[in-house]
């Protein structure tokens, strides 16, 4: 219960020191450290730590070109007092670690030494997110920043288990002939952590998987499973041919998809002694055939600190039409998979020639399930959207269905990009939808090319697509532009991202990754040289001003019907760069498509950026005459002076263009003879007709391909910088409770002057699921025309969920690190939320710990409670009846155990069924916590002198951007949890929560306070344990604090001694006084008195004699 | 082309000839040295085969330095000059010389018993800190090459007037020869090369470099080692194939590169095969002119120092010798013998290094820096105990560049610092512009350093902040690193004032004109003691008040327990209550005061200093400070308590400890704060107390007194009791009748006596009681 408030605080003393945003894209930050757990780190290679149990202890050296060279450094940076700092953080949390200044004489390292519950306090197995780490010299300036992950390895789900038996590498070599595929899934919260399966033919049969904990840098990270044994312990048959067909590894299942049908894993948070088993999970009618060609479906989702809402769902589908018998052949399931339900509604079963489903993914942020139909006869392909109520999918569409073009004509799948709502739909075709499928837009044509996998990253935005042939495309997502990265030669591969975004290539054997260790420079190209996105065919510029040029694509008219597209611009030309065989480049701006003019369709408009080389005279001796240009039809004839003798068209002229200022440009398409050719103008409409140029005026640019290319498109170097402010992650998660608001700033800078400044944003976002959050977006240029976004989203609407944001720079190069910012907003209460109560003398942790903080007049302010301690009740003091136990020992006896009443009331709770106190294992944290669960190991409580009058209850929230106290409208309910009474509170109410008391009261069916100016009174004596409670809906938040007042010295409950003494002097007082009286009155009761005995004396001597007499007399 | 020659000559128009008089001085045949004034632009001496000194920077013929011949050198070869402040020290003939150029005269420093031939010192620039004035002053004067275990060592606080042997720690046990000693004020620590056996390395004198060396380095021939002004702990040692560089006051040693562009081409000059003729340094830049007639040039920035060549010009002579006559202006002098004067011209060549880096062939990088500046610069900054200081710095960077600023300083055992680095608006071309924050407290106090890295807290010591862009390229010559000196010490603005709400003035018990007017009190003599051992004197003391100094005294009434309420001002403002331990000590020895606690109530684990053994041991009172406090709580402070009854004379800190007055009056108290860890500073004054209310002293007991009283009370009661009861009686009734004509007798004489005295007027009326009440007797 305290050990987030410790988490907080921690938490709270870390954030502080961040004080200005990362920018991203700049290019010239070295990455100087290496860093590792154990041992001497290796020099140019990725940041990986490990935490486990005890603390976690990193050493760091400079690298430079040699060892010398870093120690020198290393001393150089101590004698001047810097060490560097090390920066941990996630989605939602960051801290600051400092490497201690240590003597360089001492070490050669730096060192620092971090204990766990620094880091974390939990130790729970649980879908736990890695956490990224940057280490910079001189904390704050970014200075050599060096990245890197830290992976909880005591949380991990996955590691947890052996899922088979393990087998060493050359074993799992051996299968190598007979694998056919490789498949990886990952962690959604650690993409290091990854499972590698290999799909066999026919010939072995088997489920093999490598468990890779550190993303495949090393071969010692990977550990290999055979888990045939526990596929088959859970078929009643012996079968046959059991190979893996594919498999996902969700926050807490393993599904694997096999040849004889699909396993799902127990949940991996629980860890039993025995290895992981599997459950089957039964599709009526399918079989081997079927499952060989089964897909599985799923939305990849990190759910560390999971709410109720946030549910992981997986699809399979399998390709073949449905028959009668057979419910569907698509069938999804949430966790945890036991139940596998059709993923089409009951009403499309009437539909006699339905499309197949090919993809089937749920949308959690919209709640909705989007498919991706395929009718196989027409060659269509459909995008639609159901909304899914009680997890079954609405026979309505939310949308209508989206139609896609009878190009996309071999569709393969549909995915969304990890935490992100970008919805990829692949195949031929590439198609984004950023609207969860009701609309969709064309990134990319392959034509017959089709596209077979896709990889994603969610740190890096980066996506690749490797299409059938090898070809290796990559965009980041959002991205309107894409660009080819090369191909792949091996024939059985598979690409992966790790958590860092570097691109693995995992082949038979072979593990290759881009980043280090290169060093410095830029990461290794996995797929070749990058590749030259030109196509064959001549091109003709244009020019239109002084820095912008259009390019038109020369087709020439025998071009058949099929390959007009192979000599056309396309999607992936955009934003490139169009470089010349001579000089000059030029930045591609617009892709056009049009059908005039004739031989030209498609063209580019692009931005000079070096002007591009002409020929000349001795290239083409042309150049050297005057030009006639007249009309001949659809094409124009170009004549050159006959008078200059050395003036001639040559062949190798054909494909140049004649560049007019001013004046279309001409494509020479062919030669008549030396004087004379053909051409055909860009632009008819300005197109000279009948008119000479002299020599000199008229240019003569080489864009042709006859000789070979002479122009070649490249990608463009990153061009904008970006700032993202207060986070040091680009994936943050940030926690909106009811009522509450968050702001979110980000800059694009251009990291270049004389940069064409656009009037149009910079930046666009997409906000997930709109109706969550009220979400506006403000955006202004600054003195710099750097572009600045502010987007504030705001609380709405009484219902939770999550809903990502997407700000992408769509004018930025594929090439920048980040094009796309994706943080997620969740309508919901933060793990780090909590309420306090503020004691109203603050006691330092140390004096708890003592038991003695004296207050100026020598009384101890905290009461160390008496063994087995339990409150007074109504009966009295010694009769107890609450079930509450303080300072519990069960090893000694109860105190105020003598009624009947108080021997039935009183359990123990973390003392239960142990015998001494040491067992009951209670932590610092228990301790020292006012929780009620804990009381049994409660052995301090505040004291404070009877009577109690106006303590004020002090209130307030800590949440991630610090401490607020607790006003209205979160009003709060008070109880007395051993259900005392003799306390009394009191508040002021104002008209406006006068109404909301009265509204609220009926309903709680207890008294509501106003947490502002609340004063509690106590008449009673001992110990008082109050819980606060904030009503419910205010926030989406259970806020409830519990506080313990001891009231010590109170009075006698009967008050004898007061009476005693006031009876007392009264009696003295009248006494004195009727003394008083009787002398002054001159009564003397004494003298009175004694007179009287002695009147009485003489009384009775006199009746005695008498008697005497009287006796003789008669004895006479 | 690198520079164009010019010869200054002046003065010789007229045939005038002057005269060399005295013994003409010399430094070496082959090589020259050029020590400019670090403070001082114009001040320079020229050491060659003739010595120049000059005050106009070389802009006048000159005749060679001489040193009068009645100072009695043997061979007038100097070997080492150094100035400190405004005082010329050469070495000459294995003995030191003072020559004080504003009162042109010479004297010869005392205290040096042995040959020595080398001074080192430093020199701080800024003007009016009396930290600089000592750091001036600080020299050294040692046996350059001799044996350390038996050389001898001389220092001097005085500028170099009087020189005293100086102990180096375990010196006997070190093994080598004497590099050369140095007081590096950027590290506070003095420091000593160790040579042995082809390899050099500093030892330090302090915690917690004590423990090691340096990391050791070649060492070749023998190293001229110079320190680059402004105290950043820059040292270049050289010699004529060998340039080493240290960026932190020789903790690391390492060799000065040779590039062109980025290339390194040769790691050291050794390998370069070059020969060294001269070098001129300044804060950040270095020159060096080889015998191959070449000029290199580099920075002293943070990453490895590298030198780079310029293009040839024969400007190589025996004589050259190289100074910078500002950052980017490097001056190659040339001493002209004139055949018909004695005096001798300069030829100077000044080389603009900028306008040579713009040559392309150099491939230097553009500087990318366009402005970086700090309002700290040039000024000296004090952080006392406990105190931080915030600095910020502004840089520009070329557009689309990103700069790596690196904020160090040069002690970090001490001083510690956190940087922030952030974008703080635009300039007004549109550039952006960054801040950088630098927030400065002791090191100690980050806890962010191992436990053995941070010097004594209780020191006092110094740094020198720089800010430098690591990623700096050569040809930014006009932009210097930013840098401060800040000492971590006493901030000299403090002082202590002793609250005095309630004076005796105000109260009206003692009248502030009285006071004023040499008001002298008298100290009986059975109250002080002039030794303050607390023994009675023999005579009384009179005291002169001076109100002047500590003004109408504060009242404090005799039955209380007191301790004064000591305040905190810094310059004319109050800064806080001072909480730490100090102690009081009654200045003219009046000891009629006592403290409430004893040793052992004050919960002491060690025997507690107190003044008598303070005085004792330090052969005066007034010598308890926070230099000298042991406190007995102190874990490490293994005294014994030996007599736990004894007073426990500190007051403040955690004890509740009070003073106990025994005796009214005046008390002059000093008061010292002893905690050293309260501030850097001596913190001491004198205050006057007036104590009132005692009695006076008694002379019966009470026990006597209390029974008097009591008896003469019960007595009188008896007494009225009785009387009335007697009266009544017939003896009674005769008494009655008897004082009744007493009575009226009395009465007939009085009113004769009192006619008779009101005659006479001269007796005094106390008189005439005693016989009446004598006679009433009857």
């Amino acid at each position: 219960m305290e050990s987030p408030l410790i988490y907080v605080s921690v938490l709270l003393l870390n954030i502080f020191e961040f004080s200005s945003g990362i920018v991203y894209n700049k290019d010239d930050t070295e990455k100087r450290f290496a860093c590792s757990n154990k041992g001497f780190p290796q020099e140019n290679e990725i940041i990986k730590l490990y935490l486990f149990l005890e603390n976690l202890k990193i050493q760091c050296f400079f690298q430079t070109e040699n060892e010398i060279a870093s120690k020198a450094m290393l001393s150089v940076f101590t004698s001047g007092g810097l060490a560097p700092s090390l920066g941990i953080m996630n989605s939602t949390y960051n801290g600051i670690f400092h490497f201690n200044l240590t003597l360089f004489s001492d070490r050669i390292l730096w060192l620092v030494d971090i204990p766990r519950e620094n880091i974390t306090q939990s130790t729970d197995i649980a879908a736990v997110e890695e956490w990224l780490v940057r280490i910079t010299l001189h904390h704050g300036l970014n200075i050599y920043a060096t990245e890197g992950t830290l992976l909880d390895v005591i949380r991990e789900p996955i590691l947890q288990w052996t899922p088979g038996d393990v087998i060493p590498e050359s074993e799992i070599s051996k299968l190598y002939p007979h694998v056919v595929d490789l498949k990886v899934t990952k962690c959604p919260c650690a993409n290091d952590v990854a499972l590698l399966g290999f799909i066999v033919d026919t010939i072995v049969d088997g489920v093999y998987i490598g468990i890779t904990f550190g993303g495949f840098w090393h071969d010692y990270d990977t550990t290999w499973f055979n888990m045939t044994q526990t596929i088959y312990s859970q078929l009643q048959e012996e079968y046959e041919d059991l190979s893996l067909v594919d498999m996902v590894l969700t926050n807490h299942f393993l599904v694997i998809l096999t040849s004889l049908g699909l396993f799902v894993s127990e949940d991996l948070r629980y860890p039993s002694r025995h290895s992981l088993s599997f459950s089957r999970a039964d599709f009526c009618g399918f079989e081997r055939v079927d499952y060989v060609k089964g897909k599985l479906w799923y939305n990849e989702r990190c759910f560390a600190n999971r709410e109720h809402f946030e549910v992981d769902y997986v699809t399979v589908t399998f390709e073949r039409n449905r028959t009668l018998s057979e419910s569907s052949s698509c069938f999804y399931s949430q966790e945890p998979f036991l139940e596998w339900v059709p993923c089409l509604p009951h009403i499309f079963k009437g539909i006699k020639i339905f499309p197949t489903v090919l993809t089937f993914l749920v949308d959690q942020e919209r709640g909705t399930g989007v498919y991706l139909f395929y009718n196989k006869v027409r060659k269509t392909a459909i995008a639609s959207v159901s909304t899914l109520r009680n997890n079954e999918p609405n026979s309505q569409s939310k949308f209508p269905i989206f139609r896609f073009p009878s190009s996309f004509s071999s569709p393969v799948g549909m995915v969304f990009h990890p935490r992100s709502h970008f919805l990829y739909a692949y195949g031929n075709q590439i198609w984004l939808s950023v609207d969860g499928g009701n609309t969709f837009q064309l990134i990319a044509n392959f034509h017959d090319d089709i596209i077979k996998k896709t990889f994603h990253s969610f740190y890096t935005s980066a996506i690749t697509f490797v299409s059938q042939r090898g070809k290796v495309y990559s965009t980041k997502a959002g991205m309107g532009r894409y660009s080819a990265v090369g191909s792949v030669t091996e024939r059985i591969f598979t690409l992966y991202y790790d958590h860092l975004g570097f691109l693995h290539k995992l082949t038979l054997g072979r593990f290759e990754a881009s980043g280090p260790p290169t060093a410095f420079g830029n990461s290794r190209n996995l797929f070749g040289q990058p590749p030259d996105m030109g196509f064959e065919t001549a091109l003709a510029p244009q020019h239109t001003s002084l820095d912008e040029i259009i390019f038109f694509a020369y087709v020439p008219e025998n071009e058949p019907q099929e390959t007009i597209y192979s000599k056309k611009f396309g999607n992936i030309h955009y934003g490139k760069v169009i470089h010349s065989g001579k000089t000059g480049r030029a930045y591609i701006r617009k892709v056009l498509q049009h059908t005039t003019p004739k031989g030209f369709l498609s063209s580019v408009i692009a931005e000079m950026k070096e002007p591009f080389g002409l020929e000349e005279v001795n290239e083409s001796s042309c150049l050297s005459s005057s030009l006639l240009i007249n009309k001949a039809g659809n094409v124009y004839k170009l004549t050159l002076d006959s008078q200059v003798v050395q003036a001639l068209f040559e062949d190798t002229d054909i494909e140049k263009t004649v560049v007019l200022p001013g004046y279309s440009s001409f494509l020479i398409t062919s030669i008549l003879d030396n004087k004379n050719a053909l051409a055909i103008a860009t632009m008819p409409e300005s197109a000279p007709n009948n008119m000479t140029f002299l020599k000199s005026t008229w240019f003569l640019y080489n864009f042709g391909q006859r000789n070979g290319r002479t122009w070649k498109i490249y990608s463009k170097p990153c061009n904008y910088w970006f700032q993202h402010d207060d986070s040091p992650s680009l994936n943050i998660v940030k926690y909106i409770d009811l009522g509450n608001s968050y702001v979110l700033k980000a800059k694009v800078i251009r990291n270049a002057k004389g940069f064409r400044m656009l009037e149009i944003p910079l930046l666009t976002v997409f906000v997930g699921n709109p109706n969550l959050l009220e979400v506006t977006a403000e955006v202004t240029f600054d003195d710099t025309d750097s572009y600045v976004i502010t987007i504030s989203a705001a609380s709405k609407v009484l219902h939770q969920g999550s809903t990502s944001l997407a700000f992408i720079m769509w004018s930025a190069s594929t090439e920048c690190f980040v094009t796309t910012m994706v943080p997620t907003l969740k309508s919901s209460c933060s793990y780090l939320r909590s309420m306090h109560h503020i004691p109203s003398k603050f006691i330092p942790f140390e004096d708890w710990i003592s038991g003695v903080h004296k207050d100026s007049q020598g009384f101890n302010l905290i009461k160390t409670l008496p063994i087995n301690y339990r409150p007074p009740s109504n009966m009295g003091i010694a009769i107890p009846l609450t079930d509450n136990f303080y300072h519990a020992d069960p090893s000694k006896p109860i105190p105020r155990n003598m009624f009947h009443m108080s021997k039935k009331t009183g359990k123990f709770k973390q003392c239960a069924n142990v015998s001494t106190r040491e067992e009951c294992n209670c932590t610092k944290d228990q301790k020292f916590s006012h929780a009620v669960a804990f009381s049994d190991c409660r052995e301090k409580v505040p004291r404070f002198k009877f009577p109690i009058t106006q303590y004020p209850v002090s209130l307030e929230i800590i949440n991630e951007d610090g401490r607020v106290p607790l006003q209205s409208p979160y009003l709060v309910t008070v109880t007395e949890v051993n259900m005392r009474h003799n306390w009394k509170l009191k508040h002021t109410v104002p008209e406006n929560i006068k109404r909301m008391k009265q509204l609220v009261e009926p309903i709680l069916g207890a008294a509501v306070y106003n947490p502002s100016g609340l004063n509690l009174s106590i008449k009673g004596s001992e110990l008082f344990h109050f819980r606060v409670t904030v009503i419910s809906g205010v926030t989406f938040c259970n806020l409830i604090e519990e506080f313990q007042i001891y009231v010590d010295e109170a009075p006698l409950p009967f008050p004898g001694h007061t009476l005693i003494a006031v009876a007392t002097a009264v009696v003295l007082g009248g006494l004195i006084f009727i003394a008083f009286m009787f002398q002054l009155q001159g009564i003397h009761p004494w003298r009175t008195f004694q007179r009287w005995i002695r009147r009485n004396q003489e009384k009775f001597s006199s009746i005695s004699l008498s008697e005497l007499i009287h006796r003789s007399k008669s004895e006479e | 082309q690198l520079c164009r020659s010019r010869t200054v000559r002046t003065g010789k128009v007229f045939n005038l000839i002057q005269d060399v008089q005295g013994d003409r001085l010399y430094f070496h045949p082959t090589t020259t040295r050029l020590i400019k004034h670090p403070c001082e632009k114009n001040i320079a001496l020229y050491l060659g085969k003739q010595v120049f000194f000059t005050m106009d920077n070389f802009e006048t013929s000159l005749l060679p330095f001489t040193i009068p011949t009645s100072m009695q050198v043997g061979v007038p070869e100097v070997t080492s000059a150094h100035f400190a402040g405004s005082l010329l020290l050469l070495v000459v003939d294995q003995k030191v010389y003072i020559y004080d150029y504003e009162n042109n005269s010479w004297s010869m420093s005392l205290g040096i018993k042995h040959p020595v031939t080398h001074v080192s010192g430093d020199n701080c620039c800024y003007t009016g800190s009396l930290f600089c004035v000592h750091v001036s002053n600080l020299v050294f004067a040692y046996f350059r090459g001799d044996q350390i275990s038996q050389t001898y060592i001389y220092y001097s606080n005085t500028g170099g007037f009087s020189f005293w042997k100086y102990h180096y720690d375990r010196q006997a046990e070190i093994i080598g020869s004497l590099g050369g000693i140095f007081h590096f004020f950027s590290l506070s620590q003095v420091a000593m090369l160790v040579v042995n056996q082809g390899k050099g390395m500093f030892k330090y004198s302090d915690h917690p470099l004590n423990r090691s060396f340096g990391l050791s380095f070649d060492y070749n021939g023998t190293l001229d080692i110079l320190i680059a002004p402004g105290q950043r702990g820059i040292l270049l040692l050289w010699f004529e194939n060998s340039l080493l560089f240290s960026h932190n006051a020789g903790q690391l040693v390492d060799t000065v590169r040779v590039k062109k562009g980025d290339q390194t081409l040769f790691s050291s000059i050794f390998e370069a095969k070059i020969t060294i003729h001269n070098i001129a340094v300044t804060e950040n830049e270095l020159a060096v002119i080889t015998r191959e007639d070449n000029l290199y040039y580099g920075n002293l920035g943070i990453v490895p120092s590298s030198i780079i060549k310029f293009a040839d010009q024969y400007i190589w002579s025996e004589d050259v010798a190289l100074m910078f006559r500002s950052p980017g202006t490097l001056e190659i002098l040339t001493p002209l013998r004139d055949t018909a004067f004695p005096a001798f011209d300069f030829q100077k060549c000044l080389v603009n290094i900028q306008a040579l880096l713009m040559d392309p062939e150099l491939h230097v990088g553009k500087c990318k820096i366009e402005f970086l500046t700090g309002e700290f610069i040039y000024r000296m900054y004090t952080i006392d105990m406990h105190s931080q200081l915030e600095l910020t710095a502004s840089l520009i960077p070329q557009p689309g560049t990103s700069l790596i600023p690196l904020v160090m300083v040069s002690n970090p055992h001490s001083l510690g610092f956190q940087a922030t680095f952030y974008e703080n608006g635009y300039t007004s071309d549109g550039n952006t512009k960054y801040k950088l924050d630098i927030f400065l407290k002791q090191q100690q106090h980050w806890g962010r350093t191992d436990s053995n890295f941070t010097s004594s807290l209780k020191k006092a010591t110094m740094s020198t902040l720089t800010v430098d862009i690591a990623n700096k390229e050569i040809s930014c010559v006009d932009i210097k690193p930013l840098s401060t000196l800040i000492s971590v010490g006493c901030d000299l603005d403090k002082k202590i004032v002793i609250q005095n709400k309630v004076s005796a003035c105000s109260m009206g018990i003692l009248d502030p004109l009285t006071l004023q007017d040499n008001y002298s009190f008298i100290i009986e003599k059975e109250f002080y003691d002039p030794g303050f051992q607390g023994q009675q004197s023999s005579e009384d003391l009179h005291v002169f008040y001076s109100y002047q100094q500590l003004g109408c005294p504060l009242l404090v009434y005799y039955d209380t327990l007191w301790k004064p309420v000591v305040e905190l001002w810094r310059k004319d403002s109050f800064q806080e209550v001072i909480d730490a331990e100090y102690v009081l000590l009654e200045v003219n020895g009046q000891f009629s005061y006592s403290y409430s606690l004893t040793a052992q109530s004050a919960m002491c684990t060690s025997q507690p200093q107190n003044w008598t053994t303070m005085i004792k041991e330090f052969g005066g009172p007034f010598f308890w400070n926070r230099e000298n406090y042991v406190s007995c709580h102190d874990p490490n402070n293994n005294a014994p308590l030996r007599w736990p009854d004894v007073q426990y004379q500190i007051l403040g800190g955690r004890t509740a400890n009070q003073i106990i007055f025994g005796h009214n009056g005046f008390y002059v108290f000093y008061i010292s704060i002893v905690d050293p860890y309260y501030s850097y500073c001596q913190l001491e004054t004198i205050f006057s107390i007036y104590v009132y209310g005692a009695f006076p002293v008694q002379l019966v007991s009470a026990g006597v007194v209390i029974l008097l009283i009591i008896s003469s009370i019960l007595g009188s009661v008896w007494l009225a009791y009785k009387t009335p009861k007697l009266l009544r009686t017939a003896r009674g009734r005769r008494i009655k009748k008897c004082a009744t004509q007493l009575c009226r007798r009395c009465k007939t004489v009085c009113q004769f006596r009192a006619s008779a005295t009101a005659r006479a007027g001269t007796e005094p009326p106390g008189r005439h009681r005693t016989p009446h009440g004598g006679r009433s007797d009857h």
